[in-house]
């Protein structure tokens, strides 16, 4: 048996074991094997595909895959199998890489526990606390909303995942879960194929253990696409890492704006560890910076995202795919039954989108309204193009920001029930970077005293991903927690 | 010289039929309402591939429906549009016909609103930055009195790009062969999405019209432009030019001076399916608005539709409810950047909306865009194709300054594409030809030719080349009098018959032996055996002398009928009259 076949197998086998993680909506064991088979024989006549040809990976549930469902983890698509692959599953599908499954997420993006229709994704390290094989009560959630992806990569499922990153879906489960979240600059991979969420603000996203995977992929993936209008124009130049890079030339920056009241403190300490390894043994140069009007983020972003909600889902009608309530209609009940389009489009979205996804719904009509447009969807413009300065003006003076990725602790399921919220204030450590379409990473850097592990952010100037990605990879391995590429631990389940 | 215009029928008849409701007339002043009309036409852009995808534009008509569909136009989720060159060219000529300003950077909204046609739930458009604004047109109008050509102007407001909708199919026309399980229920409807996504042009023109007529001839000159430099076929029937109507009849408020004019409410004529529903519908409309100001009864906001066969205009909807199409800019296609070397960058300020679409890429790159194929449109190679192109005021001027046609007769002749034949014939073809030839040609393309433009279905179907080798054969046997004018027309016919297609006027005459008859001694017989046949009638012209004119006519009549019409007219004229009068 090859060793690519033996990687499937083990793959596969331990998707089966973590079953009960809820991190796959839909496996697609048939089709990895087959994938393996071909890559084995690819490998024996030396002609691999690509530098992934072989390597195991899933895709988060919203990013379209020819012939597989693609549910964005709501009812509403429970049945739709695209005809098409986007561009990054295409692209993927041809370097060889192999499919192991779809991962879940929260309902079209759309949260932060990675909750839908198809169960709430529990973190891999719950596995340390507790046994598998029971059904427990409470559990650690994987952030989100591509906590799936997160999940799948951190308990070494497969070797990287596809996700998409509109406000910090890559870089919060990535955090949360362990491993390398990396949102590029917008435009750099192309979304045709991705079910949008924000169009304004949604990447595709890499999540993998290790950096030189990570630049595999995006060396895959990113360049111009015809399909999608908003691809950088400028040719991609393979990105490449450098063993030995010296940080003394480099500046890094820390925005003050980033110590709101309530920081918790597992996040402040990874800040401080991270901003100390890069003092300490980078000799980077580190200065404090403003980024004055991040703190507006929020706003910016949720009024902004609920209007793109609004108008984007105006396609989720049931008609000609995914949700329709009376699919097997009795004719002649209906003659009789006062049934006109608005009812039919109506009861189609009242039955299978969620209350999160509705209420969006609601409020971005609300602010699309025409005597509301201007006060809400042009101010938050506005607000964008401030944020936007703000950057520009930030790395005059820096190289690189380091944020903390997450505000909070990781957060029981019970405790994260009790939030209300739709969009949490704090949110801004990760969608000031969205808004501004700056390349961002979260890095793992210390484990909690809980036992969990806690990511801290990188974000670079615009088009600067070559930078960002060599000095995470420069962090990963100076950083004395080295966990990321032994995930042993999990291998006794 | 005969000028058949349908146009002018069509607008006699309208008058005669406003003369015979009087209260119309009698009890309005004129001088106290004023009439605005305002048009909106939706052209569908002729190009390979619909505006946002690159599924096939074929005609909707021989295409099996839901065939040429991209999973952009059924709006499967994840799909994303991007802009077809061809149509953003086509627009931009468009705009130089139309002599507007062109926006250097315009860009595209989503307007939404649910409805079973629209698969995404908006419609891609361009509401608060068009392509082109502030046009002006000049269009001809025939004065239907008089018959005299004058030039009128109309404002253009601006002119968009945007995507058609889809079409939807009413089950109770449609007959289905569906078996039980299939059955559908009462009022279903059915999409076909070959329309969905194609390009279209909406030109919006300002509330300038006065009268029926007025839009009418614009709408027919529009199309025409449209036609000559190729953005559209401008064919009503299948949807590819579709003129929507605004009228408001307002009252003029007298003890100002100047008088002012009062709002009025605007009623909105929609699916006027050719142009003389546009006429005869706005025609209506004034008249009905009139009316009720006249009666003092309201006026609704609504939108109308022409009833052909009731010759009526009938409500479709009522427009009381306005609804908010919530519109925002589309966040997957770039602004769109017009580049020239004469356009100045004002268009970059966009009113206040540049920062909704611009990415920091786009402001940083601004200049290198400006000078890069794929990311905008130079307008100067468009200008350049524009200048290749003929205008249908510039066919008219040609015709009037190489033939000395008169204005009204180039009129005809630009509408109907005569223009073309003639040129091929005269310039092309013969280099030196005689006034009176010239003159023969025209004449034939009026009479002969246009009736068979009017009533020969199967006209379009015979190749260019061979209508002209017919015409020029068959002006070549007029020209050396080879056959009667008593049978022109029908020869002509018979001539353009597809089963006649190979023939030339010549052959057709030789086989079906139609040349002219000059044999004297041939009509001289006849007229003799046609005498002995009818003695009674010789009698009366020996003795009625009031009857000879009458008996004359008789005999030459018998005489052409003998010999089939086609012996020469003036010959039998001047044997039947000889023979006659040397009985007295």
């Amino acid at each position: 048996m090859s060793e690519i076949l033996n990687n499937c197998i083990r793959s596969i086998n331990k998707a089966k074991k973590l079953k009960n993680l809820n991190i796959l909506i839909k496996d697609t064991f048939d089709l990895a094997l087959n994938q393996a088979e071909k890559s084995h024989e690819r490998f024996l006549k030396n002609t691999p595909a690509s530098k992934l040809d072989g390597k195991t990976f899933s895709i988060k549930d919203n990013i379209s895959t020819k012939s597989i469902t693609t549910t964005c983890g709501s009812k509403m698509l429970d049945n739709y199998v695209p005809p098409y692959n986007a561009t990054v599953s295409e692209k993927l599908l041809n370097s060889g890489s192999v499919l192991i499954g779809k991962t879940n997420m929260d309902e079209f993006g759309m949260g932060s526990a990675s909750s839908s229709y198809y169960g709430t994704v529990k973190n891999p390290y719950n596995v340390l606390k507790d046994s598998l094989d029971q059904n427990l009560d409470d559990f650690y959630i994987s952030g989100g909303s591509s906590g799936g992806s997160a999940a799948s990569v951190a308990s070494g499922m497969v070797e990287f995942s596809i996700g998409s990153d509109t406000g910090g879906s890559v870089r919060n489960p990535a955090s949360i879960c362990g491993c390398i979240g990396y949102k590029p600059t917008y435009g750099l991979i192309s979304r045709h194929g991705l079910i949008p969420l924000n169009n304004y603000f949604d990447t595709i996203g890499i999540m993998t253990r290790t950096t030189d995977t990570l630049v595999d992929v995006l060396n895959e993936l990113a360049g111009p696409d015809p399909k999608d209008a908003t691809t950088l124009k400028t040719n991609f130049k393979k990105i490449s890492l450098e063993d030995k890079i010296s940080l003394n030339q480099i500046t890094i920056g820390v925005p003050k704006e980033f110590f709101p009241n309530g920081l918790s403190q597992s996040n402040l300490e990874a800040w401080k560890h991270s901003v100390g390894i890069f003092d300490k043994i980078g000799n980077a140069k580190i200065i404090s910076v403003s980024l004055p009007n991040v703190t507006y983020s929020m706003s910016c972003y949720s009024v902004l995202t609920s209007c793109e909600v609004a108008s984007n889902f105006s396609k989720f009608d049931g008609l000609r795919f995914g949700h329709h309530s009376e699919l097997n209609l009795d004719i002649n009940k209906v003659d009789q039954m006062d049934y006109n389009l608005e009812q039919v489009i109506k009861k189609n979205r009242d039955e299978s989108l969620g209350q999160v996804v509705r209420s969006r719904i609601a409020t971005g009509n609300y602010f699309l309204l025409k005597n509301n447009y201007e006060k809400y969807f042009v101010k938050s413009h506005q607000i964008k193009q401030m944020i936007v300065n703000d950057f520009i003006k930030v790395f005059n003076q820096c190289d690189l920001l380091i944020t903390p990725t997450c505000f909070n602790d990781t957060l029981l399921y019970s405790d994260y029930m009790k939030q209300n919220e739709v969009f949490d204030e704090k949110d801004f450590f990760t969608s000031c970077a969205n808004i501004a379409g700056v390349p961002a990473i979260s890095v793992p850097s210390i484990m909690s005293k809980n036992n969990l592990p806690v990511g801290v952010q990188l974000i670079a100037k615009w088009k600067r991903d070559d930078l960002l990605l060599n000095i995470a990879n420069w962090f990963v391995k100076n950083n004395s927690l080295n966990h990321l590429n032994d995930i042993k631990f999990l291998d006794k389940f | 010289m005969h000028l058949t215009l349908r146009l002018n029928k069509s607008l006699s008849q309208i008058l005669k039929n406003k003369l015979k409701s009087p209260e119309v007339l009698s009890n309005l002043n004129n001088d106290e309402l004023k009439v605005k009309i305002g048009l909106e036409i939706h052209a569908r852009i002729l190009s390979k591939t619909k505006i946002f995808c690159d599924a096939n534009c074929f005609d909707l008509v021989n295409t099996p429906v839901n065939s040429n569909v991209s999973f952009f136009d059924a709006a499967l989720p994840g799909t994303m549009p991007s802009l077809n060159r061809r149509c953003v060219d086509a627009s931009l000529l468009t705009a130089l016909a139309l002599n507007c300003q062109i926006n250097s950077m315009s860009f595209f909204e989503r307007k939404h609103y649910f409805y079973a046609d629209l698969p995404a739930g908006y419609q891609i458009t361009q509401q608060k930055c068009p392509i082109a604004l502030n046009g002006l047109f000049k269009y001809p109008v025939i004065n239907p009195k008089t018959h005299k050509l004058t030039y009128k102007e109309c404002k253009i407001m601006r002119i968009q790009l945007e995507h058609d909708s889809a079409r939807t199919l009413q089950i109770d026309n449609l007959e289905f062969k569906l078996n039980d399980s299939q059955k559908l229920p009462r009022n279903s409807v059915l999409i076909d999405l070959n329309r969905a996504g194609m390009g279209l042009m909406e030109i919006v023109t300002g509330p300038d019209f006065e009268e029926a007529f007025d839009c009418y001839s614009f709408a027919r000159e529009l199309a025409l432009v449209l036609r000559s430099i190729g953005t559209c076929d401008a064919q009503m029937g299948e949807g590819g030019f579709r003129v929507d109507v605004n009228v408001s009849v307002h009252q003029m408020d007298k003890s100002t001076n100047p008088p002012t004019v009062l709002p009025g409410v605007r009623v909105e004529l929609k699916n006027l399916s050719s142009f003389n529903a546009i006429l005869k519908g706005t025609e209506y409309e004034i008249r009905r608005q009139k009316e009720l100001i006249r009666k003092k009864e309201p006026i609704r906001l609504e939108t109308r539709t022409y009833d052909t066969t009731n010759g009526k205009t009938v409500s479709l909807r009522s427009k009381e409810d306005q609804y908010d199409y919530r519109f925002m800019p589309e966040p997957n296609l770039l602004p769109l950047i017009i580049h020239s070397k004469n356009l100045k960058p004002h268009g970059l300020k966009c009113q206040n909306n540049k920062e909704l679409i611009l990415s920091e890429e786009y402001l940083d790159n601004l200049e290198f865009y400006k000078n890069h194929a794929d990311f905008c449109c130079d307008l100067d190679k468009v200008k350049e194709e524009f200048q290749n192109k003929v205008l249908p005021s510039q066919r008219r001027n040609y015709l009037v300054s190489k033939y000395s046609m008169t204005n009204e007769n180039a009129f005809v002749f630009v509408a109907n594409n005569l223009d073309h034949i003639l040129n091929e014939l005269v310039s092309t073809r013969n280099k030196e030809l005689s006034h009176d030839v010239l003159r023969l040609y025209i004449r034939v393309l009026l009479t002969e030719y246009l009736n068979q433009v009017n009533e020969n279905n199967d006209l379009d179907k015979i190749d260019f080349k061979v209508k002209c080798n017919k015409i020029e054969s068959y002006v070549e046997l007029i020209r050396n009098k080879l056959i009667s004018r008593r049978i022109s027309l029908t020869f002509f016919k018979k001539l353009f018959e597809l089963k006649n297609i190979d023939k030339m006027a010549h052959e057709l005459a030789q086989e079906e032996n139609l040349f002219i008859i000059r044999d004297e001694n041939l009509i001289k017989k006849t007229l003799e055996k046609l005498s002995e046949q009818n003695p009674k009638a010789i009698n009366e012209y020996k003795n009625k002398e009031k009857k000879r004119t009458k008996i004359f006519d008789f005999f030459v009549g018998r005489v052409h009928k003998e010999l089939r019409d086609v012996a020469d007219p003036e010959l039998v004229d001047h044997i039947v009259q000889t023979y006659l009068k040397s009985l007295l």
